[in-house]
Parts: structure tokens; sequence; C-alpha cells
């Protein structure tokens, strides 16, 4: 049975230090510890590492002669990582001079492996780029395939990271899904073929077109399968999912989540992208425009993704013998 | 080797909240902060409705999620039990709130007074110990425990539905009590190993 909890319920549920209660009511709340720094910190991540590791294939696929024009992509999606993910992962902290200290605990915290594989992909890829540029001897040469591929590797581990950090929320239906680290690498590399292709397309940056536009062909289908998987599960998950499920798909969410990020941020791009696909002519406006909504989806995506979060109580009729007495 | 445990008797609460409160000045928490709650939850439909309180405090955990997610180390787990906490090394990464599948982690986003007027004496002294931005919970009164004494809540509830002592003695009183009235752990299916025992 559905739980009789509005979504404007749900947002008035506060945490942390809010108004004292006057009783302290076992009840669904939304969850509110993370919110705008996080969701910066995991758009950009995503956008930054998926527009890097794009711009690796890309420059290892262009001819031998070529101008390097896709190192472009390299140091914008270096930039993104290093300065706006880290820098939001630092102004979201409430004391960030110990920040350093998300790196103490590699063993057993996704955060701190996360942290490690910033750092990891802040070292390779500034090589990597110098390399590539040609500040460093070694372009082409074996280094410089072994810091491309550390790089791109290290980069691919920052796509991941999140969705294991948010998998971790047992009490949490919405993320507590062997699908999240799935749904952050594909969403990943499809966000950063469309950042990549609104790029150089913009600034008319010489590319292969052909890679990005089959990439994004298998990776938007495959992308609105997890997007729909992940909604079917949540109805069969708990009473917590399924009240991320109606604020997903009927509740103020079903705008930016259905209408902006399935429909606006895949759906229509899929069919933009196969429409031109072997045309010419309209085939830059179909990219422009296909780039332009993934990115922004993508953002509602992951908006969304935090705000219909919601907390299984920690006692809950069905779950818990307690209320048997 | 002692293992430090707590058994709730759900049959003899009665949803005071003096072992709230008992927390509150024994820590001094600042407004909003609760290392401890008695949580109520109505269930049925009428006209059989019943309210159930159940008194919810960190389970200290064997496998305790905190102190596997924290990526500053904030947690540990002590040979004696107890998740302990040490909120100097906190930076605000907030993740343990989520994984605490015991809703048992605080966060102090900012210290405010009780009164309009500013601080009390009192407030001036319990709030230097807390510092805004970090994460806080309850620690079994390890103060209280080195010195003999049981936890506040413990010594406070006044139907004795709280007993702590030593999980590892066959004989001591919480111990007895699992036995006898055979004690459940909350959300057992997660596999984290509560220290805490609600007898029903």
């Amino acid at each position: 049975m559905m739980p009789n909890v509005t979504d404007q319920r749900i947002d008035q549920l506060s945490v942390g230090a809010g108004p004292i209660p006057e009783t302290f009511e076992a009840s669904f709340r939304g969850q509110r510890d993370w919110r705008f720094w996080e969701l910066m910190a995991f758009y950009f991540g995503c956008l930054g590492a998926g527009l890097y590791a794009i711009s690796a294939l890309l420059d290892w696929r262009a001819p031998g002669g070529a101008p390097r024009t896709t190192v472009t992509g390299l140091i914008v999606g270096f930039v993104l990582v290093i300065v706006i993910k880290n820098g939001s992962h630092v102004l979201g902290s409430s004391r960030p001079g110990r920040a350093l200290r998300a790196l103490s605990q590699v063993g057993s915290s996704w955060i701190s492996r996360g942290s490690l594989f910033i750092l990891l992909f802040g070292i390779f890829g500034a090589l990597d780029v110098m390399v590539r540029l040609g500040w460093i001897p070694g372009d082409k040469d074996v280094l410089g395939w072994i810091l491309g591929i550390l790089a791109l590797l290290a980069s691919l581990a920052v796509m991941v990271y999140v969705g294991f950090v948010m998998a971790q929320g047992r009490r949490i239906s919405l993320w507590h899904s062997p699908l999240m680290p799935v749904i952050f690498l594909v969403y990943s590399v499809v966000v950063g073929c469309a950042l990549a292709t609104g790029i150089f397309v913009i600034f008319g940056i010489a590319y292969d077109t052909e890679l990005v536009r089959v990439l994004m062909l298998i990776g938007i289908p495959v992308m609105i399968f997890l997007v729909l998987a992940q909604l079917a599960f949540l109805g069969t998950s708990t009473e917590a999912g399924r009240i991320s499920l109606r604020m997903l798909i009927r509740g103020r969410l079903a705008a930016p989540y259905i209408g902006g990020a399935l429909i606006f941020g895949l759906v229509i791009p899929l069919i933009l992208t196969a429409a031109a696909y072997g045309t010419s002519g309209g085939e830059a406006v179909a990219s422009v425009i296909s780039a332009v909504l993934i990115v922004i989806g993508g953002y509602l995506f992951f908006s969304s993704l935090l705000k219909a979060a919601v907390y299984t109580p920690t006692v809950e009729p069905g779950r818990s013998l307690l209320v048997n007495i | 080797m002692t293992k430090w445990g707590m058994t709730i008797d759900l049959r003899r609460c009665m949803g005071c909240q003096s072992c709230t409160m008992a927390c509150k000045t024994k820590n001094g928490t600042p407004p909003g902060i609760f290392y401890r709650r008695v949580v109520e939850k109505e269930f049925g439909t009428f006209p059989n409705v019943h309210r159930t309180y159940v008194p919810m405090n960190c389970m200290h955990c064997d496998d305790p999620p905190c102190v596997a997610a924290c990526p500053a180390g904030v947690f540990s787990k002590r040979p004696d039990g107890i998740v302990d906490v040490d909120s100097s090394k906190c930076y605000g990464a907030r993740v343990c709130r989520i994984v605490c599948p015991y809703d048992a982690i605080a966060f102090i986003d900012e210290i405010v007074p009780y009164g309009e007027k500013g601080y009390l004496p009192p407030e001036k002294y319990w709030y230097e110990k807390f510092e805004s931005g970090t994460a806080v919970k309850c620690d079994f009164c390890i103060d209280r425990l080195e010195e003999g004494l049981d936890p506040a809540c413990v010594k406070t509830c006044p139907s004795e539905a709280l007993k702590f002592g030593d999980l590892e003695d066959p004989d001591s009183e919480v111990s007895k009590l699992i036995r006898s009235r055979g004690g459940q752990t909350l959300n057992p299916e997660l596999g984290t190993r509560p220290n805490v025992y609600y007898l029903t």
C-alpha cells in the first residue's frame, strides 16, 4: 500500500540541526545532507571525466601528423574535474581545512578511494596533456601511451566511484542499487560525448564524428534502459523506494526527471542523432542541439537523483518485529 | 575481554523521553542535536490502533557502516565494542548519515543558543567541546564508564527499561536478559550486528 506521505511533507521533514521536534515520529524523510555542492561535484565530475575519456580516444584515433585539435577537450575535461569538481567538494565541506583527511581511509571508504582516483587523475592527466602538447617528450611513444592509458583508467574510476558511494546508503532505496555505478559510467560517457561534440562543433575543431556518433547511438539507448530499469526496481522495492518513484514520475520532480532528463535529455537527442546519421548539412546543427539537450538533461538527472532520495524510517511497519508487540 | 552492550525493554518503556533529556543534560548537546531519542510509531487501524515507543541510540555495531564509509576516520571501533567518534577529524562529508541504518549520527550545522537572548552561562560551557560542521553521536558515555558508572540514559530511566553491561560475560544482567527474553536487534538483515538488543 502506498504510504500517505505527500512530496511536500517529505520536503518539510528536516534533518540535522533543524527545528526542535515535539515528538520523534518514525516517518519517511527526504535526504537533505547532500545538496547543491555535492550535485555540482557529482555532475561536473561525470562531465569532465567523460569529456576527458572521449577526447583521449579521439586524439589516439587522429591520423599521424594531423593537428592535435582534440587536446582542447582533454584540457577542458581536466579542468572540470580538478577545479570545478574538487572545488565543489571543498566548498561543500563544512571544515575545508581538513579536506585532505578524505584520503585517509582508502582501504574501506569509497569517498577516500574516489579522492585517490581524483588525485591520480590529476597527476596522470596533467602529464598526459603535457605529453600530447609536446611540452614533455614521449608523444606517440611508450611513455605517452602508458600515461594516456593511466589517465584514461583514472578518469573511468572518477566516473564510477560516486555510484559506489551512493549505493552504500541502505536506507535510501533509490540509491541502494548495483545499477548506480553503471549509471554513472554510462551517463559520463554520454555527457562526455555530448560536451565534446558541442565544444568541437562550435569552435570548429576537427574530430572523428563517426566514433562519437557510434558511442552516442550505443550509450543513449543503454542509458534509457538503465533509467527505466531503475524506475522498475523502485516500484518493487521498499515503501521509501515507492515514494521516490512517485516523486520522480508523478510529483514535482516528474517535469525535470521524465520531461527534462529522460525525454529531452535522452530520447530526443537519440532521435536527432539517428536521424542525422549519414546526412549532410543538418548534421552539425543536430549534433549541437543534441549536445545541449544531453548536457542540460544530465544536470536535471543528477539533481533529481539527489532530491528524490527518501530515507526508510528506522522503525517501519512490516520490516521490524518490534511493531508487533 | 569486555564487550559493552545495552538492552532496551519495550514492555517497560513508556515514552517519557527521560533518557533523551538525561543524554542532552549529560552531553550538553546544542539545540536540535540528539544522541538518543524515543521514536514513536502508530500502527494498526481504528479501533485497534497501537502506539509503540522505541528508544534509539547508536547501536555500536560490530560491523559499523559509519567506520567503513567515513573518509576521514572520524569513527573507530574500540576493543570494548564501543564505536567511538572523534569529531576533530570531521570535515563534513556527511556520508556517515547516509550509510547509518539507524539514523544515529547527528550533524551540527551550526551551534545556536536555546534562548532568543543569546547563550546562557551553562551553554557557553557545554558548547565549548562542539564544533559546527562536524558529526557527533552516542559513545555510551565513555567518561562515565571509565568511572565505573552506567551511561546517563540507563541511570535515569524511571522504568528501568534500559540495562547496560558486558555482553561477553554470561552472568551479566544484559546477557541473562537477552537469553531469557530473546533479545532482538534492529534490522538484523542489514548485517551490521548491533550491540543494542530490544526485549519484547
